[in-house]
């Protein structure tokens, strides 16, 4: 991203817009799916999602480098959807229930692929579900961002050894989780 | 390696996450063992499977709609924020450096008695006024005020004070407000004709 500080305030300010459009347009699905992945369902995912891109806009000169940018927006999800299941493990209530239904999606494919896709869509949230807050995101973190586990336990705020006690229960959890449902 | 190794081992293995003198062991006995060879084998299709996953949307969502709406609340989150800091820059820390603004509101009244005494000992006739000139918009400490020929005033914005706002060269108002107990911010945009 250029220097919009250097630029008279009033042109300042329409390429701080624009850069701000371009980093959200260039980062929004990755950033979704990480936290859809995360949390569990498609409500939460984008409240966080939201919340993650303000928080990350709000701090205009960590922006400056689109590479630095793009793995601190990571950071900033992964911490949002963290605090969020922590918050959400101590809360009583959980609030899978009412959510909004989602719109139809484009008939782009077959019933038959569609149904094959949504069943293992389905094993695979289920399998997930199915994690501590922490196994989930260690395994999110390193089987589908491909963080080196050093990163992973940097993000989670805990020693590499944990981690690894994470990331090998999560796997071994999910395997036998599909195993039985293909019984 | 005669025993064959823990579940968590293999997991472990299968993603290349163990210290190089345990994955040399596990990787000789695996070559050795079809048992645990299976093992690594099966999760890594999980991994697999995991990644393939990634970039695949949930079933049913709309994505055009959901990042329409999501660009949009983004953007609104990133104004409401502006304001509130620029509210927040326009509070005084505390009371003890009061007098400075106090000092500057008293010699910007003090210049404008002068100027009024000055305007008062050559006056001039009120210019006519332009045909249409009888709604007169405002920013006022409660909102935006329309004066409609000075009978009747509508006020945008009542009960809270506007963060800011601006006229714009055609005569129009425009001036966002913050309600501080619920965060919403209202834009009365208001033009002239």
């Amino acid at each position: 991203m250029s220097d919009p500080g250097q630029l008279p305030a009033w042109q300042a300010e329409d390429v701080w817009q624009t850069q701000q459009e371009e980093f959200v347009q260039a980062h929004l699905k990755r950033i979704f799916l990480l936290i859809y992945r995360l949390v569990g369902n498609v409500a939460d995912a984008q409240d966080l999602t939201q919340e993650a891109f303000i928080k990350a806009l709000q701090r205009q000169e960590q922006l400056r480098d689109a590479d630095k940018a793009a793995h601190w927006l990571s950071r900033i999800a992964t911490n949002t959807a963290l605090d969020f299941l922590r918050r959400r493990s101590r809360s009583p209530e959980t609030e899978l229930e009412g959510l909004p239904s989602l719109p139809p999606a484009p008939d782009e494919e077959s019933p038959e692929d569609r149904l094959l896709r949504a069943e293992r869509e389905d094993r695979l949230e289920a399998a997930l579900g199915r994690l501590t807050p922490r196994e989930r995101a260690a395994l999110v973190l390193r089987d589908l961002e491909e963080l080196p586990a050093e990163e992973v336990a940097r993000r989670l705020g805990c020693g590499k050894a944990t981690v690894r006690s994470h990331i090998a229960n999560a796997r071994i959890k999910v395997r036998k989780y599909w195993e039985r449902r293909l019984k | 390696m005669k025993r064959h190794p823990e579940a968590g081992r293999i997991a472990l293995y299968a993603g290349g996450e163990l210290p190089l003198p345990e994955r040399l062991a596990i990787a000789l006995h695996v070559r050795r063992c079809g048992r645990c060879r299976k093992e690594v084998e099966r999760v890594r299709q999980l991994r697999q499977a995991l990644w393939e996953d990634k970039h695949r949307l949930p079933d049913g969502l709309d994505w055009a709609a959901l990042e329409a709406e999501m660009k949009a609340n983004i953007r609104l989150g990133i104004m409401a924020g502006a304001l509130v800091r620029r509210k927040d820059a326009s509070r005084p820390e505390s009371w003890i450096p009061q007098w400075k603004p106090a000092a500057v509101v008293a010699a910007t009244l003090a210049v404008v008695l002068v100027a009024g005494r000055a305007l008062e000992r050559t006056p001039r006739p009120a210019p006519p006024a332009p045909a249409g000139a009888g709604i007169v918009l405002r920013s006022t400490p409660e909102g935006l005020a329309v004066d409609w020929g000075g009978n009747e005033s509508v006020v945008f914005g009542a009960g809270s004070a506007p963060v800011a706002a601006a006229v714009s060269w055609d005569g129009g108002a425009r001036a966002p407000f913050l309600d501080e107990d619920t965060g919403q911010v209202t834009i009365y945009n208001v033009a002239a004709q």
